[in-house]
This record gives C-alpha cells, structure tokens and sequence, in this order.
C-alpha cells in the first residue's frame, strides 16, 4: 500500500515516516503543498496523510485540489488545529478522519488501517480470500488456519492483490504500491514475489495476464 | 479618612458657627462703643443739669437696676459730700472735671464730674453694667443663626448626598462586573468631575482589555505551538519503544534528544518573550560594553559554530570603536544577540561564514550580523518578526520566536532592527541600530495615551 505523507514539521515528518515504513506501507513524504501536489499529478496512492500548516498555501487548499481533480484515495488529516469549526471544515472539504496533535503512533496506525479498509470496500479487518487470511494488524499470514510464513515484501504484494481480490494489476502499478520514491526496485522483482507466492499458495492463487499484469482470481 | 459627606458638613457647620461667633464678637464691640457714647452724654446732661439743692436730687434708694443704676454724689466748696444717690457704692470724687474712670471696691466706674459754683456733682456709671448690655444685644441679634445651624445641617446633609449620588452608582456598576468584563463604563449621566474619572477608568479598562486579549492569544499561541514539539517527542518515544534492536533504539533515543531539545528550546523562548513583553527589560539598566557582550555571546557559540565547520566571529574594526556603551539591560540585549547569532548560525551551511560587526558613528552604535545561509525573501522580512511566524522553504526548527523577542529587546532599547540581503548578495545582513542618545529604558506603548482635557 502507498501513503503519501504531507508534514512540513521535520521532527514529527520523520517519526511518522519512520513508524509507517516500519508498519510496512510503501511511503513518500512531502513537506510542502507544492510538492504535494507534484507527487499527486505523478503517483498514485492508497491514502493521504495531510498536515493543515503547510507554508505557502494551506492543507486544506492540496485536499480541495486533490478532489476537485478526481482523486479518490481516503485522506487523514493531521493537524494541531483541534476546533470543531476546523474539523468540520476539514471533513466537509473531502477528507475522510481527522487527528489533533499530539497523537499516539497505534492510534494513527490504526485510522490508517481502517482507511485502508473502508477504502477498499471492506469491513471486516482481516483479508479472507480462499482459504488465505491476511491480519493486517499483526502483519500475519494464515493458510487454512495455520501460520503461512511470509516475507515483508510478499505480504505487501498479497494484500495489494487481494485488496479487494479479482483486479488486473499492472506490474508497474503493483511496483508503485510496494515502494517508496527512495527504494530501489529491482527488475523482475514484482514477477519473483509472485512467483514466491504461487510456490507457497498454489500456481492458479495469482493468475498472469499475458501483455496486463497480474490478478487473484475470485474463483479457481 | 472621612467620608465626603462628613467632611462637608462639619466644615460648612464649623465653618458657619465660627463666622456667626466673629460676626456676634463685631457686633458686641461696637454695640459697646456706641452705648458708651451715649451713656457718656447721659452722663454728662446729669451732671451739668442736675439741681444741686437737696430737694431738687432723686431719692435715695438702696438698690436698683445695676443697668439703669447712675450714682449721683455732690460735694460742697469744703469738700463735704452733700449728696449721694445710693448707700450701696461710695465712690471718692474724680481727680478732675470731666469724664475719667474709677475704680472702685468691686467695680469699674465711669464718671462724669462737673463743677458747679463751688460745689461738685459727680454721675457714675459701673462699666460692667454697659458691658453686660452690649452683651445681651449681640447675643440676641445671633441667637436667629444659631437656631438655624441644626436646619443647615440637615440641609448640607441631605444636598452632598444627593450630589454623590453618581458616585455611589459608579462604585455600584463597577462592583457588579465579573474579572473579565473590560467593556468601557458608558456611564453618559456624569457630573463633569466624575466624567473625567469615568473617561479615565474607560482608558485604562480599554487598554486593560487589549493586554489581556493579547495576552490570551499569547496563550493560545503558545499551548498551540507546543503542540507540535510534543507530538514530535510522543511518536519518537513510542518508535523508540518499539525498536528491536539495539542500533534501532541507539538511533531513536539520538531522535529522542533533539526532540526534547527542541521543546525544551521553545519553553525557553516562550519564557524569554513573555519576560521581554511583560517589560522585564525595564529592570537593571547600566552601561554596557556591546563589543564585549557581543564576544562573550560568540564565545558561548563557539563549540556549537566549529562543530558544523561555520567560521563565528567579530570583524576587527578600528581601533577607537573599542567599547561602545550604550545604556540597557545587558541580560535582554545578551538574549538579542544570542537570538540573532543563534539565527545565523541555524541557517548557515558547514562551511559556512557568520560575522558580525559593532560599528559606532555619530554616536550611534549598531551592530551587524551577516550570514551566507539560505537569507529571508524580501516578501517575508517583515512577517518574520511575528510571533511563531517561520519563513518557508527550509527543513530547520525553530520556535518561530527568535525575531520576535529580538524586535521586542530592540523597541525596549529604542532601538531598530532591519533585514537585508547578506554581503555578497546571499544570506541575511541583520542590522539593530541603537539611537545616539539612550534615554531611559522602559517598555513602549503599545496603546497610544488618551490625554484628558477639561470637561
């Protein structure tokens, strides 16, 4: 899953980026709106993390933009401002959960799963799919009840394929979900994962579209 | 101390009854001068008038009127008293004709002698009798006053009170107020005096209202600030417990530590201007040495400038700039030069070159702080001395304070302070000009004065 973070405050920028790198969600992070806004023309992404006191021109103004052009990722604003005026002003401007400084890390993860979640048309916070469970929140992996040992990178890729399951996704797309502007993406690294996957799961679990991308079947 | 009320009406009281008192005093002297005329000419009729036969003379009597009572006595040619109206007082014969005064076994006495043919008749009047009648006719010509000094009492009572009736009604309307009602009194139905004092208090609760509204904002502001530091500390304590290995948590406390530095650095400036702004640099004014100060506050840099390979220092100038006293508080005028050098050094690249120079001419003493760092927009230099105002564009922290405190220190000093681009054109030059002749230090008005005139 890639988040975009927008934080103009260095300190609490890299303590949230730290934190959900470690949760194992692909990340960038931008500190101002301009740069917001050039990130949001060239990638896309699963969720917004957007800080209100940007310099230059205000958060709300990127969120407004971000809509107003068609974009559909859940957004979570997170801002000191705490007045009800500006979180229903926040709220009626598109965005879909508001946080006030200062904040715990669990909470933020856990409004960002739950975006996640609401955002992919689920409700329930496990990922089921054939016989395959996915614990978002303790980041494990079940097969048929028992423990499915799974790397980082093969646990991001299951869940973004079976998030919801049964959509073509192109290599490139899958890529951009799994890494951040500064991690360098091998060739063929999306087609190994698979190719890990299908070793541990089954060869029809993830099926390739020749010329497309790749997909998990709703049914075998 | 008295009440109003009181004051007034034992003073106009006091006041009545001791000019009643003079005026009865007037009035008894000159009823006693006028009366002695006429008794004198009375006295005088009697005597040259009077027969000197024996049965032409009054009766004796014993006693009579002490007023009214005239002793007549009338000696012969040999100097045997023939005659005398009352056994009661037996004066002796005056020295010589005319009128003169004898005093007698109890009593002063007037007299009146005159020689008649050999034989000499003497009228005598005692002059306390005279006294006592003067006397009487003053204090019945003043009793009218002093009946009514109880009535002008009332009188005085009732009319102050109802004149300090405003007064009363102010005290009340002023008492009803809660702590943080600063409205003005808009009290319209005022004598002029009391209008003067209720255009005065309407000035101070105006001004009062803004220092309190800027106060809280000051509040506001600050607690809204902390926010962001604390947040900082919060996450990277929780990314510190989290940390799984050792390398990872050594690196989280180091984050760790420039966070709590970070907030610990904005308490500090937080206390710093509410100290300036509270008019803490009214305080300790002395001479103080600028070039010395200066030093010592690039001397507690140093470590923190060489550590990132920025070149800190003073550019010599001449010789006689040695010492430019100017007449301050030397703690604020340390914290000006610690924010600015602070400032400079924050946003200066390694390698970079701070350096600051105190110039003295005409008697003005300024000093500079030039860096090659990143420099201020020409668009942003006035906002940036707005309190928690940070400029754009760069990744440092800081608590948004620093200018604000050093303009603050500066308006206390009278001093100025501009912004320009550095010497070669990159950076920031910071100039704080101190004015040639320092008067006394104090904090400047916010508010203008509002001057009274008269009603």
């Amino acid at each position: 899953m890639r988040l975009l973070l927008i934080e103009d405050d260095p300190m609490i920028g890299d303590s949230i980026a730290e934190g959900l790198r470690a949760e194992r969600y692909a990340l960038d992070w931008v500190q101002d709106s301009r740069a917001a806004q050039l990130a949001l023309v060239t990638d896309v992404y699963d969720l917004l993390l957007l800080d209100l006191g940007l310099p230059g021109r205000d958060g709300l103004d990127v969120l407004r933009q971000y809509r107003a052009c068609g974009g559909q990722a859940p957004v979570l604003i997170i801002t000191a401002r705490d007045s009800t005026t500006d979180r229903v002003q926040g709220l009626d401007s598109g965005a879909d959960d508001y946080l006030v400084k200062p904040f715990d890390l669990e909470e933020l993860f856990a409004r960002v799963r739950a975006l996640l979640r609401r955002g992919a048309g689920r409700a329930q916070p496990d990922i089921v799919h054939r016989g395959v469970t996915l614990r978002l929140t303790a980041h494990e992996a079940l097969l048929d009840g028992k423990p499915l040992p799974l790397s980082a990178r093969e646990f991001a890729l299951l869940a973004v394929l079976l998030d919801p399951p049964g959509r073509v996704m192109s290599k490139a797309l899958l890529e951009q979900k799994l890494y951040g502007w500064n991690e360098e993406v091998e060739s063929n690294t999306v087609d190994v994962y698979v190719h890990r996957l299908r070793k541990k799961l089954g060869a029809d679990f993830i099926r390739n579209v020749r010329g497309v991308g790749y997909l998990a079947p709703l049914s075998s | 101390m008295r009440t109003i009320r009181s004051q007034l009406l034992l003073g106009l009281l006091g006041g009545t009854l001791a000019c009643t008192l003079v005026a009865g005093g007037a009035i008894y002297f000159k009823v006693l001068e006028e009366s002695n005329e006429l008794f004198d000419y009375q006295l005088r009729q009697m005597a040259t008038t009077l027969p000197t036969t024996q049965t032409g003379l009054p009766a004796r009597h014993e006693h009579g009127d002490p007023e009214e009572e005239v002793v007549i006595q009338v000696w012969d040619r040999h100097g045997r008293l023939g005659y005398a109206s009352t056994t009661a007082h037996v004066l002796p014969a005056a020295a010589r004709a005319g009128y003169s005064t004898l005093a007698g076994d109890d009593d002063t006495w007037r007299v009146y002698l005159a020689e008649r043919g050999g034989d000499r008749v003497q009228v005598a009047q005692s002059v306390s009798a005279r006294e006592e009648l003067a006397a009487r006719l003053a204090l019945r010509s003043l009793l009218p006053f002093l009946v009514m000094l109880p009535i002008l009492g009332v009188l005085i009572y009732a009319i102050v009170g109802r004149a300090l009736t405003p007064l009363t009604r102010l005290a009340q309307a002023l008492g009803r107020r809660s702590p943080s009602d600063l409205q003005p009194l808009a009290e319209r139905d005022q004598p002029p005096e009391l209008k003067l004092v209720v255009a005065a208090m309407d000035d101070l609760l105006l001004r009062l209202d803004h220092a309190l509204h800027s106060q809280r904002a000051f509040v506001a502001d600050a607690a809204h600030e902390l926010r962001s530091p604390l947040t900082a500390l919060q996450l990277q304590l929780q990314l510190a417990e989290r940390a799984t290995d050792d390398l990872q948590r050594a690196t989280a406390f180091t984050k760790l530590h420039q966070r709590l530095d970070r907030a610990i650095h904005l308490v500090q400036q937080l206390l710093t201007a509410a100290r300036q702004e509270g008019g803490a640099g009214e305080a300790a004014v002395a001479p103080v040495d600028l070039l010395e100060l200066t030093r010592a506050c690039i001397g507690e840099r140093y470590d923190q400038a060489s550590a990132r390979g920025i070149d800190l220092g003073i550019v010599e100038t001449e010789a006689d700039l040695e010492g430019p006293r100017l007449t301050g508080n030397a703690d604020a005028l340390r914290i000006l030069i610690g924010n600015l050098l602070d400032n400079a050094l924050r946003y200066t690249a390694p390698g970079g070159r701070v350096d600051v120079t105190v110039t003295r001419t005409d008697g003005e003493i300024a000093l500079q702080v030039a860096d090659d760092g990143i420099g201020i927009a020409p668009t942003e230099r006035e906002r940036v001395f707005d309190r928690f105002y940070r400029g754009a564009g760069h990744a440092e922290w800081g608590s948004g304070l620093g200018l604000s405190i050093v303009r603050s220190v500066a308006n206390a000093h009278r001093a100025t302070v501009t912004l320009d681009d550095g010497p070669a054109g990159r950076g920031l030059l910071v100039t704080v000009r101190f004015p040639r002749s320092q008067g006394v230090v104090g904090r400047t008005p916010t508010l203008p004065i509002v001057h009274l005139g008269a009603p």
